[in-house]
């Protein structure tokens, strides 16, 4: 009889802890009111939100960093340019004069540009004969290059049979010519790394 | 007696020449601060009195003094060289950020000084219920915020949500008035820049003309009395009405708003007068100076974060972030 007595004080102290506990609870206030001052709109998509983003008009598919910046280079882009010569020719033809002014302007007003001319042949001849050839029209083209005030310190020069890098990779042919690279240095993004990043750069390696 | 006033009279000449002679030293050795600013941001009259003279007034115990630099480009005179500290609506691209921290081995520091925020005033009777910045743009038919179209009669009816039913055609006519250039140059700057307008003299001429013609439209900047005119609500890029308010203006969710910043270039963050002068430009005092002018004034969620930025406070908020 003293056991159910005490089971029912302590159910009935249970039952009103549960709800005084009960009673003192709120719901808690799930609405939001409060003014957004930061700019959580990303402009240029970069994944980084304007508040926090300090690089604006990032390039798309670049790797960022946490304030939005992206990674960037110097990288030689070159034009190539062909001048050729009459067969068996030392002498400046009149239709390369137009693209050696064109050369002389760019060499002229654009101080980190640089030219690399290689001279060639055709492959008919002794390599002394066609060497020596190739180092008459190289001659004319630097001469002519001079003339129109380009500095001598901007042009390199090269021959079809140097063992230079940028020889064998320009020379593919032989033909009665001189090969003029014009390097223009520009400040290139770093492209993010995909699936397709390998192939590109060969090909990019095997274009002439 | 007579000695002692001789003694007294050469003390006294002794010091006023030393002092004399320390203000001049100290006016001789004062080094400049260069800051490049925008037209935009404030009149050129003005220009004076906020870049200098409140700041040799008010700190002129400062071996500093500021050199006015004024530029349509501000960045590229900091890129440059040309100044130290430049104030702009322009942000830093993603290359020049790159070039400069080659150049300087760290980066510059950007913080909002001010903003330019304004409302469309129109005609009570003005069909048009709301209307967006790109519907705006394309009243004047142009994209590029360069040029405004002036060869045709630009009409309210070229707009996508004018009531068909209508027949009647309204022609947009701009108003400006001519009591604050600079107000009139920053809303231009939104629309279009070679926006052509009439011109009245007041801004209470400009409203009564926009209450008797039923095409005519002016501008109204941010807390400025409307005298109960018609604001035209502006929707933003996905079609939801921003109200203009402190916060959709700093947040750039208000269209016709934009936001001025304070670059300091990375060769100059580390000195002590630099962290001086952007300590004026923030203050209470120049942000009130900014307001009279027509600015809108950092609201006190922005100067936190600016703080945190200057490295003057955690980045701790009393009740969170906001």
């Amino acid at each position: 009889m003293e056991g159910t007595t005490t089971m029912k004080i302590l159910f009935c102290t249970i039952i009103f802890v549960c709800l005084f506990f009960t009673a003192c609870s709120t719901q808690p206030n799930l609405t939001i009111n409060r003014y957004q001052f930061d700019d959580i709109q990303d402009d240029d998509l970069d994944g980084v939100i304007n508040a926090r983003d300090i690089c604006g008009q990032t390039p798309l598919r670049v790797h960022v960093n946490n304030l939005g910046c992206t990674t960037w280079r110097a990288e030689d882009a070159i034009l190539v340019f062909d001048l050729l010569f009459t067969f068996n020719s030392k002498a400046l033809p009149e239709k390369v004069k137009p693209t050696l002014s064109l050369l002389a302007n760019h060499l002229n007003s654009n101080d980190n540009y640089r030219l690399t001319i290689i001279g060639d042949a055709s492959p008919e001849g002794t390599i002394q004969y066609n060497q020596k050839l190739a180092s008459q029209r190289v001659d004319a083209v630097f001469q002519a290059l001079i003339e129109r005030g380009v500095d001598a310190d901007k042009v390199d020069t090269h021959y079809f049979n140097d063992s230079q890098l940028i020889v064998g990779q320009f020379m593919t042919t032989r033909q009665h010519r001189v090969l003029a690279l014009l390097h223009t240095p520009e400040y290139a993004f770093l492209p993010e790394w995909n699936i397709f990043t390998m192939e590109n750069q060969l090909m990019q390696r095997g274009k002439p | 007696m007579r000695y002692c006033c001789l003694f007294y009279l050469a003390v006294v000449s002794v010091l006023a020449y030393s002092d004399t002679f320390t203000k001049h030293h100290k006016t001789a050795d004062k080094k400049n601060l260069y800051v490049a600013i925008e037209e935009e941001f404030i009149e050129p009259n003005d220009m004076e009195e906020f870049v200098v003279k409140r700041f040799d007034h008010d700190y002129s115990g400062s071996d500093m003094t500021p050199v006015i630099h004024q530029t349509n480009d501000v960045l590229a005179a900091l890129m440059q060289g040309f100044a130290d500290v430049g104030i702009t609506h322009r942000q830093w691209s993603d290359k020049e950020v790159s070039l400069l921290k080659e150049k300087y081995q760290k980066l510059p520091m950007q913080l909002i000084i001010a903003a330019d925020a304004y409302a469309v005033v129109v005609n009570q009777d003005n069909p048009i219920e709301s209307v967006s910045k790109q519907e705006l743009l394309g009243l004047f038919d142009q994209s590029n915020q360069t040029t405004c179209t002036d060869s045709q009669t630009i009409l309210w009816n070229n707009l996508p949500n004018f009531p068909r039913d209508s027949d009647e055609k309204i022609e947009v006519e701009p108003y400006a008035y001519g009591s604050n250039k600079r107000l009139w140059l920053a809303f231009k700057s939104l629309l279009c820049d070679t926006l052509t307008t009439q011109r009245v003299a007041t801004q209470a001429d400009a409203f009564e003309v926009v209450k008797r013609e039923r095409g005519a439209f002016t501008f109204q900047a941010y807390l400025s009395d409307n005298n109960g005119m018609r604001l035209l609500p502006l929707r933003d890029d996905q079609g939801v009405i921003k109200p203009l308010r402190i916060d959709t203006i700093f947040s750039g969710e208000y269209p016709l708003s934009k936001r001025y910043y304070l670059h300091i270039a990375p060769n100059v963050l580390e000195e002590e007068n630099v962290q001086l002068y952007v300590n004026y430009l923030l203050s209470d005092a120049s942000q009130t100076y900014l307001t009279s002018k027509g600015l809108v004034a950092l609201p006190k969620a922005i100067l936190q974060r600016n703080q945190v930025i200057l490295q003057q406070r955690l980045p701790q908020y009393p009740g969170g972030y906001q």
